[in-house]
């Protein structure tokens, strides 16, 4: 019986064991393996489907496409308009595929954005390319009615108005019959990129390829090489439209100054000298702008609050209409300082030995300060050249430091302008231990433009008496 | 067949001995004669019946015997009448396809016997000791013996340590990985040792048999197992010893391991042929993200690096817009990594066996291939074997018998863990979004395999068909036993054995699809390596045999003699990286400045002097005591409180065992169910030797510095180093009742450690990390149970037995202080009053759901510049044990543990004419594993592919979940050692279940046909998360628990037919 009841017991717990291990072993990844809340199985494109209140957004998706983006594996923000705020939209944007486009594509962003994020905003570049602002209750100006309702790929905040994208500086200046507008787009010019351009064979006595006309054309702009592209989203500008008397005020100002070979070619640079102070990096707006600006060409730009007639917010920055930005002449013709240390080459290429970049100490005030020291190099005249990349049409005074703190010899050196046996400068002595500022001589550019400078060595091939010695020279503008 | 085996294991006799005795042992032998005639004339008689227990029909032919007394056989109707020489002689019966069994005749007139088949499992089963074959009803140690079982012969690709899984309570077998032939570490009775070996001794025909693997192998995840190159199906009997039994001195702490190999036992010419094939199956994949879930996760990810929305939408993976995106091809995918790794395989098995012989000379030939494929695609392991076991009459008197076996292998492997050499570690963490092979612009994939992604992940794919790390692996293992026999009494045997075995290892790894390594001077490419392992030994055994049987129902037994044992083993590694191209894969391409040779070398011997005695007294009472004295070349020359002799100091180990048959008593006689009843004890000294070979003296090893090469000392001596000393008391019950129908045995021990080899960390100005000293101790306690039943005993067969032990390990003397060691990304404390090796991290508790959860809190940690920084919401919630505001190692505390409640085996078995069903089922219970893969798949840290949870990672102020926010490179350390990866390794296996079918054959043209129809690992039931419970890196227990993603069990079926000639 004993036996009995122990075979009994025995098959009943090996069966039941079994039952449990086939049951244990077979769910065991089933539940993990799975989201933990339906949303998370779902996908931003479901969502906005599934919300009645989006509908009319929904259908705007399907029409430009955007679903597809919505429904793919990578995290996206909407900031949906719900059907209410719809109804205000403009007939023409709806019916436009592009206007669309670009509404719809303004809603959406990559990468999930939730309202605990921003603090207190966020700038945020959306699908279309263009910026906007995002805070904890607010999508540029409309308000976030239900927020962050999360999914698989990404969150939905359902926002009770419109937004439709806004025109960068340079959209908006085009939009205007400003002269500045005239003057910016008479900044544009073209040239041929040889590395774009269609090779269509080598001239046989040149050996110098040939490119196919019409190709590897580039636009350009002065203005946007000098202080960066009006049209570029991702920058933020605080730009500065004058009214066309003011501008012609200014332009007058600086067209003694930027004389050219052509009238037309001043009248091109006096437009570039004034507007390019007009462009400061960053958002200024009247809350926190202060008396002075500093422009993307580091140039001290007054700012009088009285004097902006206009504001426009646009979407990579801040538009002033302004009929005053009186910037003065000596912020513009700055005085040119060079290192020594820095020269853009020499008279020959085999003196590398006796060239020495050197850290100093200055033992009158104690601080360092790098200059360039040239000596033992046997060679009569030996110069060392910096290129100048622009000049005002202005007397420029010429001083130099040069120290000769090492040598026991005095030496003398010339400055050259553009060729350095010219004798227009005399030879100046340098001597010893003088860390002070030396005249050297005065140069009035005949054009604006870049020159190059030369510092010359003494006519003789002795030691210690033909050497060069330069901590930094400058050029001082001699305005009336 | 046992009276044979019992007197042919008596007395032998060493080479040295035989001559000097011979002239005394003949004039002994008539005296002997006459003495036994004489006890039978005052006999008592027994009459009965034998009978089939199942059939309950008459058994003629069966010999019913009294030990050198009388023998009987009974006749057709199975009666017999026998005179035994008194009342508590005991009556042993054994029949040609029946079990032996021993039933006393305690004054009883008539005893009627029932018999059940050969293969019963028996309290009377044979053990096969070191000086003998008993019974187990006469053992007084603590002893489990397993005969030939059909599971030798229906699961025949395993290898020995293997296939003691679920067989032996006590007995923790873990096997290492799923690799074929990578065997298991074996845990008796728990732990004995942290530093020293934790693994049994295994014996084999006599001589001891190395299974350590001497060296590393420069293959990961790899240890080369010597049992692998012993064929199950050659072995005849496996005895284990427990307990304290001090036969094998200052090796025996881990327990003994006999194993016998199959000699023939029959003259006439016997054929064996068996053949076998079968599959493997790839495991179930792991649950990881998908392409587009990954995509997704990688998003998170890439943000919070710092990349700006511009740069994350730069990369070639997120650009959708296939026309503008060269390279979309490349990244739009969906593949699956694991089932490009793993890949149902094939395996294959023939084995022959040819016994036979005249009555000078028996032998037993086996020869066996065996085949088989890992599931890791393109691994296998190849295997030659043969083994040649020959038994000689040489005189009357002088016999000999020889073993000789030889083995080669060969194994095709890969990496295994979680490196970047490592498919299966790749595989986890590859992007789904990318492809196996080259893909063009416009999408035509190319036959060449892609290279290491954007990532800087492998591709698993190259490292499969170009990457190549072999092993190569023989062993000749043999030894000749000579004994003499002077007379009945008195006889000197001999063994001298040999085992030679030699490693090659050889591996590369292409550059193309592979990481590079970054090395300090170099950038390695392509990685090439060769390893050579070599082992030698010699071994002698000799000993002196008295056995007498006095009047009065004595039995005396002694054995007197030494073992010596020399050793030497080497290992030599060269590695070089950068070989010209991927076409140059052997070690002498590589470039030579980055080429580095390494190696091991290590030499020593072992003497052990012992002395044996085994009496018993009326059949009934049952007493042993064992000493050894051993010197071993390790042990230090100034071990205080040692045996002196000529200088050395020796470990003198002494135990007893006492057993007492309470089933003979005349009070139980009456009692008709009981068949068996006995009680041990028995309390024994034993050792463990592996301390190093070198560390009593102080050596050199060579360094380099700045160019300069020299000498630097390399450890501290110690001369006062000695073995571990194990002290196990063993208290047990064994008991049968219903005719066996139904056998329980019961075992309780506490086995002590003293003398623990510890490293002690040594100051700073010493410019030594360590010394070893022997000044820790551990203790562990235990019981197993083992039952069995015959629950239906009819035509149909049903049996049924449970195996369950259970142990608690504590460490009881600890002067180092808590030691703290870091294992595959897992943190461990061995501290004093708890078990050894305990899992030690943070405890958590969820996730935060928002940032004014984690402020309410107020945690911190603590930034290398001292300044602190809190916890935010979707952070870990890690317990502040010292209640300080911050999270730090000091709020670390014991968060698992990795030693199992309890483990066993159940098994059942059913047969029905020819048919029989059997299953074994393996468990362990209460367990914690650390889960390594699943750390580094829930970092949520870093652009590794994630396990599939993570699509509920925290990503919203308020969200309620269990998985952290992803945040590159982890700065809260949410992903640390925690007990997020502790799991429960609690697991129960149908390790094997098999069908055996035995064709009905004409025995003039066949003996017997049997059909075999194996399934292994069929299922599995655990909570566990990783592909599977069972594995074990190391032999260490510091290790144990610590999944470092090594090839995992995997299912396998087989069919195999068996022919007996």
């Amino acid at each position: 019986m004993n036996i009995y009841m122990l075979s009994k017991n025995a098959n009943r717990l090996l069966s039941m064991l079994v039952l449990l291990a086939v049951l244990a072993g077979c769910n065991k990844y089933n539940k993990l393996a799975e989201p933990n809340q339906d949303v998370l199985g779902k996908t931003l494109d479901q969502q906005i489907k599934q919300t009645p209140s989006l509908s009319k957004f929904n259908e705007y998706l399907v029409k430009t496409g955007y679903d597809k983006v919505l429904a793919a594996s990578k995290m996206f923000t909407a900031w949906a308009p719900d059907n209410q705020a719809l109804a205000s939209l403009d007939p023409a944007i709806a019916q436009n595929d592009s206007l669309l486009k670009q509404f719809v594509g303004g809603c959406l962003a990559n990468q999930a954005y939730y309202t605990n994020m921003p603090s207190p905003s966020l700038r945020i570049k959306t699908l279309n390319g263009k910026y906007i602002f995002f805070t904890q209750t607010q999508f540029e100006d409309a308000t976030i009615t239900t927020a962050n309702q999360y999914v698989g790929n990404g969150v939905l905040h359902i926002i009770n108005k419109v937004v439709l994208p806004k025109q960068n500086v340079y959209e908006y200046l085009e939009t205007t019959a400003s002269k500045q507008k005239t003057y910016v787009d008479g900044l544009f010019y073209t040239y041929t990129d040889s590395t774009l351009a269609v090779k269509t064979g080598i001239d046989p006595q040149t050996g110098k390829p040939i490119y196919q006309a019409g190709t590897g054309l580039v636009t350009k702009n002065y203005l946007f090489n000098r202080v960066g592209d009006l049209r570029d989203e991702n920058q933020e500008y605080t730009f500065i439209q004058l009214t066309d008397d003011a501008l012609e005020s200014e332009r007058a100002k600086i067209r003694p100054y930027v004389q050219s070979a052509t009238p037309e070619q001043t009248d091109q640079l006096s437009s570039l000298h004034v507007i390019k102070d007009l462009v400061i990096k960053g958002v200024y707006t009247t809350a926190n702008m202060p008396d002075t600006l500093l422009s993307a060409d580091s140039v001290k730009v007054p700012m009088d609050k009285t004097a902006i007639l206009e504001t426009h917010v646009v979407s990579n920055g801040i538009v002033y209409v302004m009929s005053k930005a009186d910037v003065a002449l000596k912020d513009k013709i700055r005085t040119y300082k060079r290192e020594g240390e820095t020269p853009d080459g020499f008279s020959r290429s085999d003196k590398n030995g006796n060239i020495a970049y050197r850290y100093r100490l200055n033992p009158v005030t104690n601080e360092q300060y790098r200059d360039i020291y040239i000596s033992n190099h046997k060679v009569p005249l030996f110069n060392v050249f910096y290129r100048v990349p622009e000049l005002y049409t202005v007397p420029y005074k010429v001083f130099w430091v040069a120290p000769n703190d090492t040598q026991t010899l005095t030496f003398k050196q010339r400055f050259a302008v553009n060729d350095p046996l010219s004798t227009d400068f005399d030879e100046t002595l340098v001597g010893l231990k003088n860390y002070d500022l030396v005249p050297v001589g005065t140069y009035t550019p005949a054009t604006f433009g870049g020159i190059n400078a030369f510092v010359v060595a003494a006519n003789n091939g002795v030691d210690q008496t033909n050497s060069i010695n330069l901590d930094y020279f400058i050029l001082v503008p001699q305005l009336p | 067949m046992c009276v044979f085996t019992r007197i042919n294991l008596l007395a032998m006799c060493g080479a040295m001995c035989f001559f000097t005795a011979t002239a005394f042992a003949q004039q002994d032998t008539t005296h002997q004669a006459g003495g036994t005639e004489k006890s039978i004339k005052n006999g008592y008689t027994v009459t009965g019946q034998v009978i089939d227990a199942a059939t309950r029909k008459p058994l003629s032919g069966v010999n019913i015997a009294v030990t050198d007394k009388a023998a009987v056989i009974t006749d057709d109707k199975g009666d017999y009448t026998i005179t035994v020489p008194s009342h508590t002689s005991v009556l042993q019966i054994s029949g040609q396809g029946y079990q032996y069994k021993e039933i006393p005749v305690n004054s009883h007139d008539v005893i009627n016997i029932a018999l059940h088949e050969d293969g019963f499992n028996s309290v009377f089963d044979m053990a096969a000791l070191p000086f003998s074959n008993q019974p187990k009803s006469q053992v007084n140690y603590s002893v489990a013996s397993i005969g030939t079982t059909e599971s030798r012969w229906n699961s025949p690709g395993q290898s020995l340590d293997n296939s003691l899984q679920g067989q032996v309570s006590g007995l923790n077998v873990i096997r290492r990985s799923g690799t074929p032939g990578e065997g298991a570490n074996l845990f008796l009775h728990g732990f004995n040792s942290m530093n020293a070996t934790n693994q049994p001794l295994y014996v084999v025909d006599g001589m001891i048999y190395d299974a350590n693997s001497y060296g590393s192998s420069i293959i990961k995840g790899h240890v080369n197992n010597p049992l692998a190159s012993i064929d199950i199906k050659d072995i005849d009997n496996i005895t284990i010893i427990k307990d304290g039994a001090a036969y094998y001195g200052t090796r025996g702490a881990n327990g003994v391991v006999l194993i016998t190999t199959a000699h023939a036992r029959e003259l006439t010419t016997r054929i064996d042929f068996a053949v076998y094939g079968g599959v493997n199956f790839a495991p179930k994949n792991l649950p990881l993200l998908n392409s587009s879930d990954y995509r997704l996760y990688l998003s998170d990810i890439l943000r919070s690096s710092g990349l700006t929305d511009d740069q994350i939408q730069a990369k070639p993976y997120m650009n959708d817009n296939q026309p503008t995106n060269p390279d979309y091809y490349q990244y739009h995918n969906s593949t699956d990594w694991q089932n490009k790794v793993f890949s149902p395989s094939s395996s294959q098995n023939y084995y022959l066996k040819v016994t036979g012989g005249d009555n000078i000379a028996k032998y037993a030939l086996s020869v066996g291939y065996l085949k088989n494929n890992g599931i890791i695609d393109s691994t296998g392991l190849q295997r030659y074997s043969t083994r040649f076991n020959a038994d000689l009459n040489l005189t009357p008197k002088l016999t000999a018998n020889t073993n000789l076996s030889f083995s080669s292998s060969e194994q095709t492997l890969k990496d295994e863990g979680l490196s970047f050499t490592s498919p299966m570690g790749q595989a986890l963490i590859k992007a789904p979004f990318l492809s196996d092979r080259q893909v063009s612009s416009n999408g035509i994939q190319s036959p060449n395999v892609a290279d290491a992604d954007i990532f800087g992940v492998s591709n698993p794919v190259a490292l499969i068909e170009n990457g190549s790390q072999k092993n190569k692996y023989y062993r000749f293992s043999g030894s000749i036993k000579f004994n003499y026999k002077f007379n009945n009494h008195h006889s000197i045997t001999s063994l001298t054995g040999l085992a030679y075995d030699k490693v090659r290892e050889s591996i590369f790894t292409p550059r193309l699809g592979v990481a590079p390594d970054t090395l300090s001077n170099a950038l390695g490419d392509s990685r090439l390596g060769a390893a050579i392992q070599r082992y030698s030994t010699f071994y002698n055994d000799t000993h002196y045999t008295y056995k007498q049987t006095f009047s009065g129902e004595q039995d005396l037994m002694l054995n007197v003699g030494f073992r010596y044992h020399s050793s030497e083993a080497e290992q030599d590694y060269v590695q070089s990286f950068n070989s010209p191209t991927d076409d140059f894969v052997s070690i002498g391409n590589g470039a030579l400045a980055l080429r580095g040779l390494s190696g091991d070398y290590g030499k020593w011997i072992w003497l052990d002097n012992y002395l044996a005695a085994n009496y018993s007294l009326k059949h009934k009472y049952f007493f042993s005591a064992n000493l050894a004295v051993d010197g071993s070349s390790r042990f230090g020359d100034e071990i205080s409180n040692a045996l002196n002799i000529g200088g050395s100091k020796y470990a003198v180990l002494p135990s007893v065992a006492a057993g007492w048959l309470i089933s003979s008593e005349e009070f139980l006689s009456g009692i008709k169910n009981i068949d068996l009843l006995k009680l041990r004890a028995s309390y024994g000294l034993t050792g463990n030797d592996d301390i190093g070979n070198y560390n009593v003296k102080s050596y050199y090893v060579s360094q380099n510095l700045l160019g300069a090469q020299g000498l630097v000392l390399n450890n501290m001596a110690n001369p006062q180093l000695q073995w571990e000393v194990s002290k196990k008391t063993n208290v047990g019950l064994d008991a049968a009742f219903f005719n066996e129908r139904l056998s329980l045995t019961v075992d309780a021990y506490h086995n002590v450690t003293s003398k623990m080899l510890l490293y002690n960390p040594l100051s700073t100005e010493v410019g030594l990390d360590y010394v070893l000293s022997n000044n820790g101790g551990m203790q562990t306690n235990g019981i197993d149970l083992s039952l069995n039943g015959r629950l239906i005993d009819s035509k149909v067969k049903l049996d049924a037995g449970v195996n369950i032990s259970t142990y608690r390990n504590r460490i009881t003397n600890l002067p180092t202080g808590n030691i703290i060691s870091n294992y595959s990304g897992a943190t461990v404390i061995t501290q004093k009053g708890q078990p050894v090796s305990m899992f030690y991290g943070f405890r958590t508790n969820g996730i935060y759901k928002s940032d004014a959860d984690a402020s309410a809190e107020g945690l911190n940690i603590r930034a290398t510049d001292g300044s602190l920084i809190p916890f935010k919401g979707g952070d870990v919630r890690f317990a502040d044990v010292d209640k300080n505001g911050v999270i730090d190692d000091n709020d670390r505390v014991i968060i698992g543990n990795p030693n199992p409640d309890f483990v066993g085996s159940f098994d059942g078995r059913l047969s029905w004419k020819n048919l029989s069903v059997s299953a074994i089922f393996t468990f362990s219970s209460g367990n914690q594993l650390y889960n390594e893969p699943r750390q580094i798949l829930e970092s949520v840290s870093n652009t590794d592919n994630q396990f599939a949870n993570v699509v509920n990672r925290w990503r919203f102020d308020g969200q309620a979940t269990d998985v952290p926010k992803a945040v590159y490179g982890d700065p809260m350390g949410n992903s640390r050692f925690s007990d997020r990866f502790i799991e429960d390794g609690s697991y129960l296996r149908l390790k094997t279940l098999s069908i055996s079918y035995n064709l009905p054959v004409k025995p003039k043209f066949l003996q017997y046909a049997t059909i075999y129809l194996t399934a292994d690992n069929l299922f599995t039931a655990t909570h566990y998360l990783g592909y599977d419970p069972e594995f074990s890196a190391t032999g260490s227990p510091l290790t144990q628990g610590i999944d470092n993603a090594l090839e995992p069990q995997f299912r396998s079926a087989q069919l195999g037919v068996r022919i007996g000639l």
